[in-house]
């Protein structure tokens, strides 16, 4: 009698274990999640969390996480549901395989707005996920790290929640863990932390987190090299002090070496790093230099292609920015204006701003730097992206401050002509201005100038009388003859026919 | 004889013909001998009158000659004075321009820019890019060896070796120590004397001023005038920084 009773139990029991595994493997396929939702699997798997059976409770845990991941309606449908609350409770009692269901339950429901986070921590999941990261399972650990990192990515006050729960130490000590996953995590953990503010960043580095997270640069790993290379770029990209903090850890130039790395997220986020350092004073930029920094970085912009590039060019930008010194650094370097110029062609609107930025920092402090990023035909390309319809305000902007603050001291001639035939008024002020500075001097110039044709152009240049533009060209037609100036204004030809129609011959 | 004594008879005719036409001839010539004889009181009064003269015009040449003679000697003292002083002045503005030149070549080659400092950073910095560029990545890490040191070996090659040798060209804050001689002389004021150079010549005798306070007055600290220190560019170079601080900082240009 009573096994029959008891069979009924194990009949049900075995169906709910069966259900609930039966649905965490279709909400692992993507195309099952719309069907499943519709057939309402939410108010069915809830009441499965408070099953007496511990396995199923995981595993009910598991499908809820696996159905909040697909989107946010399904997260949504969690919170409404009030199940995080249990979630949270059951987070300090059960056994680890609940735990890390429940955190990955959090983390799928954090992870897609930061409403939803904030609804999360509003249930206290906070201090239970702290709770978890100092048990001794790694994979515990691992899963509260992943939900306190991807709550702590939206803003600054759920990171700042997250590091009011105590959470920064443990992260701290979590990186030193053997397990590569878990370092993986907890450094991006900290990265998500750092990038909001200052103060944040701050707290993570009295938590000691530079030492163990530069110790880990050289690991093979790439996924964790890239967490580490992003958590140190967050920390220093805020102030002068933590970059200095970040550079005293010693990682020139053994991040040199991971420039060259074969993953291509992991040499982006090195360039990002070095890009945040260089970019606060010219006393750490020129620390990156004497390392041998710019060459790494040119021989990384010329291997990589798209995107990728982008932090390099950037801090090639900052570094030149700083003072004529370090500009004159990165041209030694070699950098390749040929590249930096082919750039500007060829790649999307981001890369091209980027490096007509990067060229105007480099060629605008003397005559000597301008001279050396002109004669690399770079001026034309510039103009080009200047002139371009279909280019966005931001390329053009930068490529015209680019152009005109290169041609204010550009006296290398050779370079300016190709600009006199193409350049619109108000850039071909500068060029015209240049070289009303440069011909009254130098006479070789002179006859180069006329005989290519820029004597030429300057008579068909209309310019309102009084303008600078106009004074410019009354002082380059100063320096040669009349004659000469006559030969070549327009309408000179027609002039001289004339004059041949209305000459009688004496006889 | 008869013909003189008829002669002699008509002697008194002749001789009142010979009176008569030496009269006559004599009439004829007094006009003559009187103009001859005014002549030559003429030419000779002319003479003395222009002795006299020309002694007079002497005498106001002399006195003349005196006078602007004395007169130029004045004048000439003056403009000697005068020339030389300028002479000397000129001379000691060129001395001022060549110790202005001199210092101010110092003063920007130790605080402003040095143009060898330069150069030898430059050549010294391609060489170390050569050498990141090519070599870094072969240098054994702690975790993986590197070509140069196979682990099959009992030691690393000597390129390994050679590899590691290389130091970043590093930016080491300046050293607290100073060197044992110190021309600024910073730890002066202990007792101190810096060590003793070579004997004076014989040139500098006499009563000298009491060595502490030539110290201090040799080894005086730097102290630039707000107007030395001030670059004469320094307001356009100001907003010229401020411009470029702005444009460097800022990202986004999208209006």
């Amino acid at each position: 009698m009573s096994r029959q009773v008891l069979q009924v139990f194990e009949q049900y029991q075995k169906a709910r274990t069966h259900f609930v595994q039966t649905v965490a493997e279709l909400a692992s396929r993507p195309q099952n999640i719309e069907t499943l939702q519709n057939a309402g699997v939410m108010s069915l798997l809830r009441p499965l969390l408070l099953d007496i059976v511990p396995t199923i409770q995981q595993t009910a845990a598991l499908a809820l996480g696996r159905l909040a991941n697909y989107n946010d309606d399904l997260a949504e449908a969690v919170v409404r549901g009030d199940i995080l609350p249990q979630l949270v409770y059951s987070l300090a009692e059960q056994n680890r395989f609940y735990k890390k269901a429940a955190a990955f339950v959090l983390r799928a429901v954090a992870k897609h707005s930061p409403q939803l986070a904030q609804s999360v921590v509003d249930c206290g999941a906070l201090d239970a996920l702290v709770i978890c990261l100092e048990e001794f399972d790694p994979g515990v650990k691992e899963s509260a790290a992943w939900a306190l990192g991807y709550i702590a990515r939206h803003n600054g006050e759920l990171a700042q929640a997250v590091v009011d729960a105590g959470a920064v130490p443990l992260l701290v000590l979590c990186i030193q863990e053997p397990e590569i996953s878990l370092k993986r995590i907890s450094a991006s953990a900290l990265s998500d932390i750092c990038k909001h503010s200052p103060e944040l960043a701050q707290t993570v580095v009295d938590a000691g987190a530079i030492a163990h997270l530069a110790q880990m640069i050289l690991n093979p790993d790439a996924n964790l090299k890239r967490q580490v290379f992003s958590a140190l770029s967050q920390i220093s990209k805020h102030t002068v002090d933590l970059a200095e903090m970040v550079v005293e850890a010693d990682i020139f130039p053994a991040v040199f070496t991971c420039l060259k790395d074969s993953d291509e997220h992991v040499k982006k986020n090195v360039a990002t790093l070095i890009r945040e350092i260089a970019k606060h004073t010219p006393e750490l930029s020129q620390l990156i230099v004497n390392a041998g920094g710019v060459a790494a970085v040119v021989d990384y912009i010329g291997e990589t292609k798209g995107n990728i590039r982008l932090p390099g060019i950037m801090m090639l930008g900052y570094v030149a920015a700083h003072t004529e010194n370090l500009a004159m650094a990165v041209i030694v370097s070699k950098v390749s204006y040929y590249f930096l110029g082919f750039h500007l062609l060829k790649e999307e609107w981001p890369i091209q701003a980027a490096a007509a930025w990067a060229l105007g920092q480099i060629g605008r402090h003397t005559p000597e730097h301008a001279k050396a990023v002109a004669s690399a035909n770079v001026l034309p390309k510039l103009l080009q992206c200047y002139l371009r319809t279909d280019a966005s305000e931001d390329l053009q902007a930068k490529s015209k401050k680019a152009l005109k603050n290169i041609l204010q001291k550009c006296v290398h001639l050779p370079a300016l002509e190709p600009l006199l035939h193409d350049a619109p008024p108000n850039i071909l002020k500068y060029v015209v201005g240049q070289f009303s500075k440069v011909l009254p001097h130098d006479a070789k110039g002179r006859k180069l100038f006329v005989t290519s044709g820029g004597l030429k152009k300057i008579q068909e240049i209309k310019a309102e009388p009084g303008s600078a533009l106009a004074e410019y060209i009354n002082a380059i037609n100063s320096c040669y003859p009349e004659e000469i100036v006559k030969y070549y204004s327009p309408g000179y030809s027609d002039a001289l026919l004339e004059r041949v129609e209305q000459y009688t011959p004496k006889m | 004889m008869a013909a003189l004594v008829r002669l002699l008879e008509d002697a008194q005719g002749l001789q009142n013909l010979r009176k008569s036409v030496g009269e006559y001839q004599a009439y004829a010539a007094r006009l003559y001998e009187y103009a001859a004889a005014v002549r030559i009181q003429a030419w000779f009064r002319g003479i003395r009158v222009r002795a006299y003269l020309k002694f007079l015009n002497k005498c106001a040449t002399k006195i003349q000659k005196i006078w602007r003679g004395f007169l130029a000697r004045r004048y000439y003292s003056i403009l000697l004075r005068n020339t030389v002083f300028i002479m000397r002045f000129k001379h000691y503005n060129a001395m001022a321009s060549k110790i202005q030149r001199i210092w101010r070549g110092y003063y920007v080659r130790k605080y402003v820019f040095c143009y060898h400092g330069r150069k030898r950073y430059l050549e010294a910095l391609q060489v170390k890019n050569e050498i990141v560029r090519k070599h870094h990545y072969l240098l054994s890490t702690e975790v993986i060896p590197g070509i140069y040191n196979s682990p099959f070996l009992p030691c690393p090659t000597e390129e390994e070796y050679l590899l590691r040798s290389v130091q970043p060209l590093s930016h080491k804050k300046k050293k607290a120590d100073e060197p044992e001689f110190d021309p600024i002389c910073k730890n002066y004021s202990s007792s101190v004397l810096p060590p003793l150079k070579k004997p004076l010549s014989s040139m500098f005798i006499g009563p000298f001023r009491d060595p502490k306070d030539v110290q201090k007055q040799r080894y005086k600290p730097f102290q630039p005038t707000l107007r030395v220190c001030t670059d004469f560019f320094s307001l356009e170079k100001a907003r010229e920084k401020l411009k470029k601080d702005e444009w460097v900082q800022r990202i986004n240009d999208n209006l």
